[in-house]
């Protein structure tokens, strides 16, 4: 990897550290960096990061064994371990989410779809132009350029899933 | 178990789910789950609701 895109890939992560603390305080009601939760809340949540536990340990399991099994695998070891985080935290997110746990008291519903959507968009745009340079899928391997894309899944699946449930929750009021 | 001692208590205040909810700082859904009998306070949540609601622990908690 070259001098260049190394410092291209340290620029973008505090962009996005920055952005993420600007909107940490921009999805909440009373402008506060933490969260709150009740104690309903807590105990979801505690469930919900116990599934996505043994979920990313499911999937590490099955990745080590394929890693032996086959000589290339379809994605390099940075997308093969972003895909399980994907995986572990989408699971914790929707069982949060669907359980009433995800948001926080002090969370507007509407400005974390909002901001979710953005980021996610932002990522799929990412993804097209990594798309059209090739950069994608080398030699038949997934590279980390595919990060962007499962970034996105996981964010507007989230999104989707809060939008869902307001509408559900709506409808039984 | 449905708490429906909770629910009459607090329809006599002529309090929503969601304004007993923000009195006594957890979510709507949480008093929700209390009344359906789908989620068992701890006794700090319990104690809280009864002030608000102005009751004992026996009169909204107690199973006969």
């Amino acid at each position: 990897m070259s001098e260049a895109m190394k410092l291209g890939i340290i620029c973008g992560v505090l962009i996005g550290v920055i952005l993420v603390v600007i909107l940490v305080r921009w999805m909440k009601t009373d402008g506060s960096r933490k969260c709150r939760y009740d104690e309903r809340q807590e105990l979801v949540r505690g469930r919900g990061f116990k599934y996505a536990f043994f979920t990313l340990m499911i999937y590490n399991g099955i990745y080590l064994i394929l890693n032996l099994l086959f000589d290339k695998m379809p994605a390099d070891p940075a997308s093969g371990i972003f895909i399980g985080i994907c995986i572990s935290v989408s699971v914790y997110a929707i069982y949060g989410i669907w359980h009433d746990g995800y948001l926080a008291l002090n969370e507007n519903p509407v400005r974390v779809i909002v901001a979710f959507i953005c980021i996610g968009l932002f990522n799929v745009v990412v993804t097209i132009h990594s798309f059209m340079e090739g950069d994608i899928i080398v030699d038949g391997q997934l590279t980390f350029h595919s990060t962007n894309l499962f970034c996105a899944v996981l964010l507007l699946l989230i999104a989707a899933t809060i939008l869902v449930k307001r509408i559900k929750t709506q409808k039984e009021e | 178990m449905k708490n429906l001692k909770l629910k009459s208590a607090r329809a006599a205040f002529d309090f929503s789910q969601q304004e007993l909810a923000d009195k006594v700082g957890v979510s709507r859904q949480t008093i929700s789950s209390i009344e359906k009998g789908d989620y068992n306070p701890t006794i700090n949540l319990c104690i809280a609701i009864c002030k608000v609601l102005g009751k004992t622990l026996d009169d909204l908690f107690w199973e006969e």
